[in-house]
């Protein structure tokens, strides 16, 4: 044992029992052939060393309460958390004007024509760019003429707009070639829909080959997202 | 030189500036169309006569001769029926009668308003009969050919029927 260890196990045991006899290395020393089964009964030596480790836990806890739990601490925790969620980007094509898109057309002629409104509302969290296409496929590919127009209000009776109407665009679409409707920024909500009227005209010289045949036109649209801007503002 | 050639893909892409997803949303709605067929057939012949669906043909040698035949819309929608008779050499009354329902073909009687195909028989000249009103789709006339005395033919023509104009407005038709 390091002679300062010694030196300072000894003033304790001192201090403590004034009567104790010296700690000697001899009576600090553990080795193999020395087991608690195989141990004689406590001898003085023993207390004496019980003693000692006993004042030295004592010791030690009572440095450690002087080191940190001397004082009573007053804790303060406060915290703040912001809601944040993730944006919705969801177009929605809403039959208007008392029609449905989808109502069936048949024995259509030439020349033959008819409308159909839709409000294209942004059911996102956000306003959006849309983008629509219009194509026609089956035996009506490339013999329909599609007008799409917008008006700033809500489309009535006998097609009629009372406010302004924008041409959103104008072709013969096919299957693989879709009319491309370009509907502009829509902000969200449902009163921001933009009103939208497709006029289809079957072609006036639509081959007497097409008697009797089929095809569906259909109307798409779609808008992006797209992240990465600072929302430190919201 | 593998280990070498890893790092710098790995330098590579940490270089690239990362770019967003996007979302896309899509909303689609579409409308069947069908269009129109027109059309006229002879059909369903009785008694004697030769049929096809653009023609029906009776011939008489000394003697009477009578069929029966239908002149159906074949059309999607309502249309008017038109045909073309020819007689031959016939001179006299007209041999085509029109009903607009079934004949009784035991008797020979029209339970209906019987209409005549032209006033009267022209020879070497075609006669055209057009209904009154639009028959319905999938709906007949019927005829009833009736030729006597010498060698003469009658030649019914089936001639394209004439529907509705084109260029309506079907937005809710």
């Amino acid at each position: 044992m390091h002679n300062g260890t010694k030196w300072f196990r000894e003033s304790i045991v001192r201090r403590i029992d004034p009567g104790a006899e010296p700690v000697t290395t001899s009576t600090t020393t553990t080795g193999p052939t020395v087991t608690p089964s195989a141990a004689p009964a406590p001898c003085h030596t023993h207390r004496r060393r019980g003693r000692i480790v006993g004042a030295a836990a004592v010791a030690l806890a009572g440095a450690s309460l002087l080191g940190t739990g001397a004082f009573s601490a007053w804790n303060a925790t406060t915290a703040v958390s912001g809601n944040v969620a993730a944006g919705v980007v969801t177009p929605a094509l809403v039959d208007a004007n008392g029609g449905s898109f989808t109502t069936a057309v048949a024995n259509l002629l030439p020349a033959d024509y008819f409308y159909r409104y839709v409000d294209v509302r942004n059911d996102g969290s956000a306003p959006s760019t849309f983008t629509g296409t219009v194509t026609a496929s089956g035996d009506l590919a490339g013999q329909v003429l599609v007008e799409a127009t917008s008006c700033s209000v809500a489309w009535t009776a006998g097609s009629v707009c009372s406010g302004t109407t924008t041409a959103l665009g104008t072709g013969t679409p096919t299957a693989a070639t879709p009319l491309v409707v370009n509907h502009g920024t829509v902000a969200n909500g449902a009163s921001a829909a933009q009103h939208v009227r497709y006029k289809f005209t079957f072609s006036a010289s639509a081959p007497s080959t097409l008697q009797g045949k089929t095809g569906s036109l259909s109307a798409t649209v779609s808008n992006t997202a797209v992240g990465g801007n600072d929302r430190t503002g919201g | 030189m593998a280990g070498f050639l890893l790092g710098f893909v790995v330098l590579l892409q940490a270089a690239t500036p990362a770019v967003a997803a996007p979302w896309v949303g899509t909303a689609t709605t579409s409308s069947p169309v069908t269009m129109a067929r027109v059309g006229s057939s002879f059909q369903n012949a009785v008694g004697t006569g030769t049929v096809s669906p653009t023609q029906y043909a009776l011939s008489g040698l000394l003697t009477t001769a009578t069929g029966y035949v239908e002149l159906a819309n074949t059309s999607t929608i309502p249309a008017t029926l038109t045909l073309s008779m020819s007689t031959g050499n016939l001179i006299g009354t007209s041999p085509v009668s029109v009903c607009p329902v079934p004949w009784n073909t035991t008797t020979g009687v029209c339970p209906g308003v019987v209409a005549t195909v032209g006033s009267a028989a022209q020879p070497n000249q075609a006669v055209t009969y057009s209904t009154t009103a639009p028959v319905d789709a999938n709906a007949s006339i019927y005829l009833k050919v009736q030729v006597t005395g010498v060698l003469n033919t009658v030649t019914l023509t089936a001639t394209p029927v004439v529907t509705r104009p084109g260029g309506a407005d079907r937005t809710t038709t």
